[in-house]
């Protein structure tokens, strides 16, 4: 005879328990178990009796999981080893997904990730901040899946392990001069100047000639980007020289100056020529061009210096990078 | 204090019992028993094992060849049949064997710290 609240239990069980082997033997043994020991307590096998005793056995969950206290889907010695390989694939992949928005080419590497080429639905930059979890979450899944295999792979497989030493990264010292002060806060207060000009004008990109009326060199949106980029870098180098006051890490420096090399990057691949307002008296586009191949070159130099003080800093230290 | 007290002790009691009641079942399955059974002779002796405690770790011991099982009908239902087999006879004396040890050296050690 059948009883259903005896069949949902054994169902449940079922459900949880990831045995390939014997399964049905371990059901058939709970089954006949709860019957005996229901009909040995109470006389006779009921639903209110059948209850009881399926309350007292335990949930159908518990129950599974005793069965596979030996079965581990991931096992716990790799958990190191899942964070280290995550934090590298992650650099990796990040780094793909940047030279391909930079270079403006899509990368396919089947069946393990798709970059397409960006920008075409939404802004470079959104859709860059959008793939920083989006990667993350990837690539966890994928490590996460890596050591599943090896977990259930009865063969002993030692993975490679990398001691990555990070002291370096807060040790290297800045070869610049003290921060001063009084420096800062010249820094500071033109840079809220800027950010006066930028709210009283909504642009930091204006021209008076000739006594006319103040006007925005470019359009709304090519003004605001720009004007934001500037406030961006501005930002940068104060937060820079005030990090000066606590650490002199020539990284810090380094990464600072690639930050600001991109941005450039990126106002270079703005098409500023369509977004210039029309002005008489100067051929605007000719002098912003010299203006940016100016400052980039300047600040390539700037990064290929700061990359020569940390490499210097590094053999001066004697330790080695990873 | 004291529920803290009861629930270390239950841990700890539960880790002992793991070895121990393996010895049981490999000492009390001499004849072929099934499971409610063997808990109904357990409970006769004065220890409590839960059944979804014994089930688990029959299937482990008979996976280990230690015991062997079989399906029997018996009057209305089926039951599952367990009984020691020529590995575990082996086991069970070895570890009866460590057992005692264990039990001498903690009187041995219970002795030193009564004369302290």
């Amino acid at each position: 005879m059948n009883y259903k609240i005896l069949e949902d239990y054994i169902k449940e069980i079922d459900h949880y328990l990831v045995i390939k082997e014997g399964r049905n033997e371990i059901l058939n043994e709970i089954k006949s178990h709860i019957l005996e020991k229901t009909e040995s307590e109470s006389g006779e096998i009921n639903d209110n009796a059948l209850k009881a005793i399926i309350e007292n056995y335990g949930s159908p969950k518990m129950v599974a999981e005793k069965y596979m206290e030996d079965y581990q889907i991931i096992s716990p010695v790799y958990k190191k080893y899942l964070f280290l390989y995550t934090g590298l694939l992650f650099v990796i992949h990040y780094g793909l997904i940047l030279l391909s928005a930079f270079s403006n080419y899509e990368m396919v590497l089947f069946p393990f990730f798709y970059i397409p080429i960006m920008g075409t639905h939404s802004p470079v930059w959104n859709q860059l901040i959008l793939y920083i979890p989006m990667t993350f979450f990837y690539d966890f899944g994928l490590v996460c899946l890596f050591l599943y295999f090896v977990t259930q792979n009865k063969n002993k497989i030692k993975l490679p392990w990398f001691e990555i030493n990070l002291n370096w990264l807060i040790e290297v010292p800045e070869k610049a001069e003290e921060p001063k002060k009084h420096i800062l806060g010249v820094m500071i207060l033109g840079f809220a100047a800027v950010l006066f000009v930028y709210l009283r004008y909504n642009t930091l990109f204006f021209l008076t000639v000739g006594g006319e009326k103040t006007a925005s060199a470019f359009n709304s949106a090519a003004s605001k980007w720009l004007s934001f980029s500037v406030i961006f870098i501005y930002l940068l180098e104060i937060l820079h020289y005030t990090s000066r006051f606590f650490s002199k890490s020539a990284w810090v420096k380094l990464i600072k100056d690639g930050i600001i090399l991109i941005i450039l990057w990126l106002i270079i691949n703005y098409p500023i020529e369509e977004a210039l307002v029309d002005f008489p008296y100067l051929n605007l586009s000719t002098i912003i061009t010299f203006a940016l191949l100016f400052l980039s070159i300047m600040a390539s130099i700037n990064f290929i210096k700061s990359l020569i003080e940390v490499i210097d800093s590094r053999k001066k230290s004697g330790s080695k990078p990873i | 204090m004291g529920v803290i007290m009861d629930f270390d002790v239950g841990k700890f009691e539960t880790e002992m019992n793991r070895g121990f009641l393996q010895i049981l079942v490999l000492l009390c399955l001499e004849k072929s028993m099934y499971g409610y059974r063997m808990l109904s002779s357990f409970r006769q002796i004065g220890y409590e094992v839960e059944e979804n405690t014994l089930y688990p770790l029959l299937r482990r011991l008979e996976g280990k060849g230690l015991i062997s099982s079989k399906w029997e009908v018996g009057e209305n239902r089926p039951k599952k049949f367990y009984k020691i087999t020529a590995k575990g006879k082996k086991l069970r004396t070895k570890l009866l064997k460590i057992w005692k040890n264990q039990n001498t050296i903690i009187d041995n050690l219970m002795e030193v710290n009564d004369e302290l």
